[in-house]
């Protein structure tokens, strides 16, 4: 078969009638075979929309995966009756995910490259040297371990506040239950409800959280395990407890800040 | 315990100066033999003292002067306008920040005196490292 799909000096073209004539057995008759040929026919698109984002920090490979989701929706939903280019129809459900994955696991501000990778090297450093060590690591021990400065250590971790890691496929417990709620669990000893009159206006900040961060904030603060301890038991990384963390107090300050001083 | 250095910082009354607070107390952390759970608690309460402090402040500085010594550091915030008790009892936000300040932290105080408020914070590494 010819290459259906290919990019020419300045732009990508695709075979027009073979297009029409795979949606055609493929909508017609159902045909699966038809809707995989468009699915790899079309994969250029995906790849050359997520150039676009090559300079985000994330890798070029997972912007591809990401969006390779939209392709077979667009498939799906493409009428080829109404008589428009199948790539008009298919970019903005293409550039929809991919924007989405920013979104949900990207960086909330322009961050340098350099740190970027400092930041995501320093989070699997931290897990080596825990490993190794058997206790939390330091700084200058990460910085040793990278061959950078300590200074540079401190910054890829500020930097990594920046970085808005939302697991929301995993906002579970460990025992695979879907919800926390830290109003159940306060509840039983009452340290901190008993200290405030106002318990509606704390039931509800809290409720603004969702229960991964209402885990996570009862385990600290509660329970007083360490960030370290938490990430063990949640098994995700040391910094994305510590992103979670500030992340929950700024919520919780911006919804229960008094309305005057 | 020998006392490492004294470091002292005066920032405007303002959320946005949390950052240069954190990054400061970061630093500090380190050079007093912190791990990074430590840091990051140095981190976490700092910020959350200054944010404290600075919604009482609007308008003026804050100060924070840092003790450092081996493997600890004691913060003093302020002063700072009062009415951090008596009314304050009353504020969730203010009571959450005391819940998660004493939490965090191994000693951790308000004191009003005249109207005028500090806030003293000491945290000790778990470990020296």
């Amino acid at each position: 078969m010819k290459e259906a799909g290919r990019v020419t000096s300045r732009r990508l073209v695709w075979d027009k009638a073979l297009t029409a004539k795979l949606f055609s057995a493929y909508h017609a008759r159902g045909d699966q075979d038809a809707r995989d040929e468009l699915a790899k026919m079309y994969l250029n698109l995906v790849k050359f929309l997520a150039s676009r984002f090559r300079n985000r920090g994330e890798p070029i490979d997972d912007l591809v995966q990401v969006g390779t989701i939209g392709l077979p929706k667009a498939i799906d939903l493409f009428d080829p009756e109404r008589g428009w280019e199948f790539t008009t129809y298919a970019t903005p459900t293409i550039l929809g995910e991919i924007k989405r994955y920013f979104r949900d696991k990207g960086w909330a501000m322009k961050v340098p490259r350099r740190l970027q990778e400092l930041s995501f090297k320093a989070s699997h450093a931290i897990d080596a040297l825990t490993q190794r060590l058997q206790r939390t690591p330091t700084v200058p021990e990460i910085a040793a371990y990278l061959e950078v400065t300590p200074d540079d250590v401190l910054e890829a971790l500020e930097t990594s506040e920046a970085y808005n890691f939302v697991p929301l496929e995993t906002d579970h417990n460990a025992d695979g239950s879907d919800s926390f709620s830290i109003i159940d669990c306060v509840g039983k000893d009452d340290r901190l409800l008993s200290m405030v009159d106002d318990r509606t206006t704390l039931s509800s900040a809290l409720k603004k959280l969702s229960p991964r961060e209402q885990h996570v904030l009862y385990l600290r603060f509660f329970e007083g395990l360490t960030q370290t301890e938490i990430a063990k038991m949640l098994a995700i990384s040391q910094m994305q407890v510590s992103r979670l963390l500030r992340r929950t107090l700024q919520v919780l300050r911006d919804n229960l800040e008094p309305e005057a001083c | 315990m020998t006392a490492l250095g004294h470091v002292s910082l005066t920032l405007p009354a303002s959320r946005e100066y949390a950052r240069t607070a954190r990054l400061t107390a970061a630093e500090l952390a380190t050079r007093v033999g912190m791990d990074i759970d430590d840091v990051d608690d140095v981190k976490l309460a700092v910020e959350e003292a200054f944010v404290y402090a600075a919604q009482c402040a609007e308008g003026h500085d804050v100060t924070l002067a840092f003790e450092l010594s081996p493997s600890s550091i004691e913060l003093v915030v302020g002063p700072f306008p009062g009415m951090c008790e008596g009314e304050s009892r009353k504020d969730a936000g203010r009571l959450f920040a005391h819940f998660i300040l004493e939490s965090i932290c191994d000693e951790f105080d308000i004191s009003d005196r005249d109207g005028q408020c500090l806030l003293r914070l000491v945290k000790r590494a778990e470990c020296a490292g």
